[in-house]
């Protein structure tokens, strides 16, 4: 019997070690139940431009880092509303004004979102409107 | 997109809940204990004064109002002594108003306009309302039911409706949501922001207040109550306390308005503005910063915190003028940006039929706009177009685009005019693909395209982002009108003499706003509209027949409404109206006078101006005309940029700028 060649097992394991530690390429979602197949193409479209947008202008504040990996923690409908997005927590009202971020976008990165398969990972703590900071 | 949240996560919070049943009774004794011997020693909640404050005025003006109610309802019938009681009534009430203001206009400004709304029906979008259609609004109130003792046949319950809905709208100020500003002291800088921008805007325009005698002793009343409520926001919130210097400046406001004449005509409102209100607003601002007080609310949203007095050019952010390109903020790569727009601005491959620019129309050399065509020339040169070309310098500080209000971004209006089939005439994916043609456009786009991750290939999004930016960028220069307002020169007498024409007798300032004189109401809410009767032609034969703003909105009150438009570099940005009918300033100005359409004799039924006469002299118009001169802007002259070769040798023969 042939022996197995010691440098195909080392290319194996270097392989699937990248693999884990690499980004996953594209997150999964759920198209709505109730959607228009028609529109499934649009669909993903905004998903995915919603995916970028949402590493663009949310992912460094939000994203938590949970054995090793990055992950997006899962976000409510309550906590995607325009307004109160825009105006409830302190630092949004620059990062998300209408000038960095547009309505368009804001509801592409609330489909993405809403859609996106959840990771299990609440965001925490639950940014609850809370008073404004103390002034200096 | 509408928003879905089927299947959505509620949020779910961990609270702790301790079971009873593991207490045991001993425990349960000592709970018990030290909550009664807490309560018996825990002092009774003190009202702060800022607090008690705004308790006061909210109490203060809910008695006024209820007390205006008995007196309508006890009213026999509408006779002149009863109207007479009522008016006065109004006045108090009014005054009660005036001392809430501050708070309620920021607070609310939705209920706002039931307590004072300046118009029986509005139908247009504000801020953030922008993405949804306009809808009716009806008004209601103290200026309203002033005006209602006016009219004939004025009944008691619909006079009674008035004030009614004033009380109701009253109880918002009382809820949660509202009061739980109140506990620190953010909100007040952004309610005092308000608060001052309006004092130079709206409150000494007669914009709400219907006698316009009493304009000035109102003013005299808010300012007075002004101060007192900023005494009790110091006293409550020390650490917040704005500056010694403030004070000593809100008071010789007081004492400047003391001194002046009653009448709102005689009153010094250029000095007001420069000497006073606009150095408050100036400290205001700085204060906001060095505290970083953070605002909760969308209102403040269109202001922009940085902007150092009432007439810099950026105090509104205005519209988004970066388009795919708003997460830009290194200067050389906008640098970049606008002047690939420049270039495409002036390039005829743009249209339909290579021989039209954006520049055709709105040509650099006259203020971007054509002051020798009344209207432009049709695309396929039968005719002319209805509407004259306005000006895009300052564009950006429109709220709603296009005279009928069409738009509401810089970019899909110019990609309308780009493919009307009267105006550029051009099929979207034919022009990206003629402009990606010449190497040089496609080189510098797809240079760009690392700052747009999004969008990973050049579209129409990406030429008409660098368009907008482009002409965007001339709206920064100030006018020397600005300079004087921020001491930076000194003004001519005929230029304050017609300023404060413009904002008393003349009723200018009721719809073109301080600073931008535009329709847009500070702080940046919403296009106001007017239908004011502009003939078709010099000699007032009939009415324009163009619908305006009903072709977007059909309404009765929309139809031949156009949006106020801006005054800034107005005397260079001849024709005038929608229709281009009036070839001079003059000319303008005499409609106003004769109280437009209506006061020519033209029936306009639904006409937003009074048709009664504003007795201006021949003296009075010279020095508005002085007044709106001095509104030209220091505009750079444009450099001229070659055009693109393009890989199509046929293109290369095209001009700059167009042939028609």
């Amino acid at each position: 019997m042939k022996r197995f060649p010691l440098p195909a097992l080392g290319i194996l394991i270097t392989v699937i070690t990248l693999q884990r530690c690499a980004p996953k390429a594209e997150l999964p979602h759920t198209y709505p139940a109730n959607g228009n197949t028609d529109l499934r193409g649009d669909f993903t479209a905004q998903f995915q431009r919603g995916e970028k947008l949402y590493g663009l202008n949310c992912g460094g504040c939000h994203n938590k880092r949970v054995n090793g990996r990055t992950v997006i923690p899962d976000f409510s409908a309550p906590q995607l509303l325009d307004y109160e997005m825009r105006t409830q927590y302190p630092s949004h009202g620059e990062k998300l004004h209408d000038s960095r971020v547009s309505k368009e976008e804001l509801d592409d990165i609330q489909v993405f979102l809403l859609h996106r398969r959840p990771s299990g990972h609440p965001i925490s703590p639950p940014p609850v409107p809370g008073p404004p900071p103390k002034m200096n | 997109m509408g928003r879905s949240f089927e299947g959505a996560d509620r949020s779910r919070t961990g609270t702790y809940r301790p079971s009873l049943k593991a207490m045991r009774p001993l425990n349960i004794c000592a709970l018990a204990i030290l909550v009664l011997s807490s309560a018996a020693i825990a002092p009774a909640p003190v009202e702060e004064p800022y607090q008690a404050r705004y308790a006061h005025c909210l109490g203060d003006l809910r008695t006024q109002l209820q007390a205006l109610s008995v007196a309508i309802g006890d009213m026999k019938r509408t006779d002149a002594n009863s109207v007479s009681s009522i008016r006065s009534s109004i006045h108090t009430t009014r005054r009660a108003l005036k001392a809430f203001d501050l708070w309620a206009r920021y607070l609310d400004p939705i209920n706002h306009r039931r307590l004072n709304g300046p118009l029986p029906v509005e139908w247009e979008t504000e801020v953030f309302e922008k993405y949804e259609k306009p809808y009716r609004r009806e008004g209601a109130g103290l200026t309203l039911a002033e005006l209602y003792l006016d009219e004939a046949g004025c009944e008691k319950d619909s006079l009674l409706r008035l004030v009614s809905a004033s009380l109701t709208a009253l109880g918002s100020y009382e809820a949660d949501s509202v009061t739980t500003h109140l506990s620190t002291p953010d909100h007040f800088l952004f309610c005092n922001r308000l608060m001052l921008l309006n004092l130079a805007a709206i409150y000494t325009t007669g914009f709400e207040c219907p006698d316009t005698t009493r304009v000035i002793p109102e003013l005299r009343d808010m300012l007075a109550e002004l101060r007192t409520s900023t005494e009790a926001f110091n006293s409550t919130f020390p650490e917040a306390a704005l500056p010694r210097v403030y004070a000593e400046r809100l008071a010789a406001a007081i004492g400047f308005v003391n001194a002046q004449p009653s009448a709102y005509s005689a009153f010094d409102h250029f000095t007001f503005i420069r000497d006073h209100i606009s150095p408050l607003f100036g400290m205001n601002q700085e204060h906001i910063r060095s505290t970083g007080a953070r605002s909760r609310s969308w209102m403040d949203y269109s202001l922009n915190n940085n902007a150092r007095s009432i007439f810099a050019k950026d105090l509104y952010i205005g519209q988004d003028a970066k388009g795919v390109f708003r997460r830009v903020d290194d200067p050389n790569v906008l640098a970049e940006v606008r002047r690939l727009g420049h270039t495409l601005f002036m390039d005829p491959l743009l249209s339909g039929n290579n021989e039209r620019s954006c520049a055709s129309c709105h040509r650099p050399e006259m203020c971007f706009t054509d002051t020798v065509l009344v209207t432009p020339i049709a695309f396929d040169h039968k005719g002319s177009l209805p509407r004259n070309a306005p000006s895009l310098v300052n564009a950006d500080l429109n709220h709603l685009l296009m005279q009928d209000g069409r738009h509401i971004a810089l970019q899909t209006q110019a990609h309308a005019v780009l493919t009307a089939p009267t105006e550029m005439g051009a099929e979207p994916n034919t022009t990206l693909k003629k402009v990606m043609d010449c190497p040089e456009y496609r080189q510098a786009f797809s240079a760009l395209l690392r700052h747009t991750p999004t969008r990973p290939e050049v579209s129409m999004d990406h030429l008409l982002s660098a368009i907008t930016l482009y002409y965007s960028s001339l709206s920064v220069y100030a006018s020397t009108f600005d300079d004087a307002m921020n001491h930076a020169t000194t003004a001519d007498d005929a230029v304050r003499q017609g300023f404060n024409l413009f904002m008393s007798k003349a009723q200018c300032a009721t719809c073109h706003f301080v600073p931008h004189f535009n329709g847009v109401k500070p702080p940046y809410i919403g296009s106001e509209f007017e239908v004011i009767g502009v003939p078709e032609d010099l000699a007032y034969a009939m009415l324009s027949d163009d619908a305006g703003r009903f072709d977007v909105n059909p309404a009765e009150e929309t139809l031949h409404a156009f949006r106020t438009g801006g005054l800034r570099n107005i005397a260079r940005t001849a024709p005038y109206m929608h229709n281009g009918v009036f070839p001079t300033l003059r000319e303008v100005i005499d409609l106003y006078d004769a109280g437009g359409g209506a006061g020519h004799g033209l029936d306009v039924a639904n006409q937003t101006l009074s048709s009664y006469s504003l007795d201006l002299s021949d003296n009075d118009k010279l020095r508005l005309e002085a007044f709106m001169r001095s509104l030209n802007e220091d505009l750079p002259a444009q450099a001229r940029l070659p055009l693109p070769a393009s890989k199509n040798k046929e293109l290369n023969a095209r001009r700059p700028g167009g042939i028609y």
